[in-house]
């Protein structure tokens, strides 16, 4: 499942950014992806040329720019993210993927049609290995673009696609500083090379860091699975147990990164949210709906397997003692922050007035049902079910989350109340102008989107 | 509204991108 939202650390009883700080973290981005560019502009400069050359030099200084910042979006940098979530990250990954996969192909075609001579570069009887380097980088950019936008109607599995994607991503990030530092154009001076050199270089390392030293620092911090449930509702539920250390610190409503089995250097790793309350680091449940091949073997996993947990992440939580009123909508398995949340809240016997609307398909599809029954008694917890397919004998709401359902389930929007929302894309489309409607501000809507990965 | 523009800012930032690449071209180009 997984999350996110633009935030940081400012409201008092969750994380949302502000625009201030979007815009200066936006600032910092284009700053970064335009450094080849000002970096070989500060070299030497040799005498211009057409119009049309120069753009096509300039798209690819920048497509070596955005590519190399891909790297970084995706790297699950907290330093980097700052109060941005991970869906957001890289929802703006998957954006900007694009435009970098455009650069890749304008960059020589706007050069060839500019001046014919550039012809030459893609010419294996030219100069065989740039030929070729420079054919491969426009081969694997769209490889892959259409990996990642197709990848479940390519029939690609998760590990295959996201070794295919870190793999062709590194070395497609080599190949174009390569390229850049042999053109001996902007880049003429060993002084623009050394610059470009160490810039590119970081994002290079920061992916090895992530695929590689993370791993090996999840090694020192081994889980165990102690406890598996298969519940009715096609929901797993596993406890993980720390072996040796204190466990993991984390927020209501925050998610980790599974891997089961020896090895943390697996590529089988998958996002959920711990459900369960954050004052038991060492102790961690999960309720997993099982929707993929992955979940799906979940409900063999053996007690005892080996697990690591690489985490917590997600700026989608709240501060339960705050004391503000509260409206959680959950969609789904989105209901798993949430239920983490109000664990939360009932262990420190919140008494603030709380709202759960729960929207699902069908009645089958209601998870933690019973649980969620029993946390409304001991919470001032007001719960609406809503379902799209209700059952004949259905009493509750029905249909979709919108501005009616929440005008005729809701208190009238103050500014002590914050809201939780958490669901699949098409509910967060219709639920978000639906709240900014009813007058809550940006700063008081939190929410998650899933399908992360 | 707000939400709609925090979908697509990689998509705004792509174009703001690719404006300042364009005019940087322009301007050495002279």
């Amino acid at each position: 499942l997984p999350k996110l939202k633009v935030a940081s650390a400012s409201t008092e009883t969750g994380f949302n950014p502000g625009v201030g700080k979007t815009v200066a973290w936006l600032l910092v981005y284009m700053a970064l992806a335009l450094a080849p560019m000002l970096i070989a502009l500060g070299g030497e400069r040799p005498a211009p040329r057409s119009l049309l050359v120069e753009i096509g030099a300039m798209l690819g200084l920048l497509g070596l720019g955005v590519l190399a910042m891909q790297l970084v979006l995706s790297g699950r940098h907290r330093w980097f993210g700052l109060g941005f979530g991970q869906d957001n990250l890289l929802q703006f990954h998957r954006q900007t993927g694009q435009f970098a996969w455009l650069l890749v192909l304008a960059h020589p075609l706007t050069l060839i049609v500019g001046d014919r001579d550039f012809l030459a570069y893609l010419d294996p009887r030219d100069e065989l290995l740039r030929a070729l380097a420079l054919i491969f980088v426009m081969l694997a950019v769209t490889t892959l673009l259409v990996s990642s936008l197709w990848r479940l109607a390519l029939g690609l599995s998760y590990e295959v696609w996201r070794t295919l994607h870190a793999t062709l991503s590194l070395l497609v990030v080599a190949t174009g500083l390569g390229h850049a530092l042999l053109v001996d154009h902007y880049s003429a001076g060993l002084g623009t090379k050394v610059a470009l050199t160490l810039l590119i270089a970081v994002p290079l390392l920061l992916l090895l860091e992530s695929r590689l030293l993370r791993p090996w620092r999840l090694k020192q911090r081994p889980w165990r699975v102690i406890e598996r449930e298969s519940r009715p509702d096609d929901v797993i539920r596993l406890v993980l147990k720390a072996e040796g250390h204190s466990g993991m610190n984390f927020r209501p409503g925050q998610y980790a990164w599974l891997t089961l089995g020896a090895s943390p250097f697996s590529l089988q790793q998958h996002p959920f949210s711990m459900s369960s309350v954050a004052s038991r680091p060492d102790c961690i449940e999960f309720f997993i709906k099982q929707s993929g091949d992955f979940t799906r073997s979940l409900s063999t996993v053996e007690i005892g397997t080996d697990a690591w947990l690489e985490g917590p992440y997600g700026v989608f939580t709240m501060v339960p003692s705050a004391g503000r009123r509260t409206v959680f909508i959950a969609g789904g398995i989105g209901i798993t922050p949430v239920f983490s949340m109000l664990r939360s809240c009932a262990e420190l016997s919140c008494s603030q007035p709380m709202w759960l609307i729960y929207a699902n398909n069908a009645k089958g599809d209601i998870n933690l049902g019973k649980e969620i029954a029993a946390l409304s008694e001991r919470l001032s917890l007001t719960v609406i079910h809503v379902l799209n397919e209700p059952p004949d004998d259905w009493q509750g709401e029905t249909g979709y989350v919108d501005a009616d359902l929440l005008a005729r389930t809701l208190p009238e929007d103050s500014e002590d109340i914050d809201y939780f929302v958490c669901g699949p894309q098409p509910m967060m489309d219709s639920v978000e102008p639906a709240l900014r409607q009813r007058g809550a501000s940006v700063r008081r809507i939190h929410s998650e989107r899933f399908d992360l990965v | 509204m707000a939400h709609d523009i925090a979908r697509h800012l990689g998509t705004l930032v792509s174009i703001v991108l690719l404006i300042v690449a364009v005019g940087v071209a322009w301007w050495i180009a002279g």
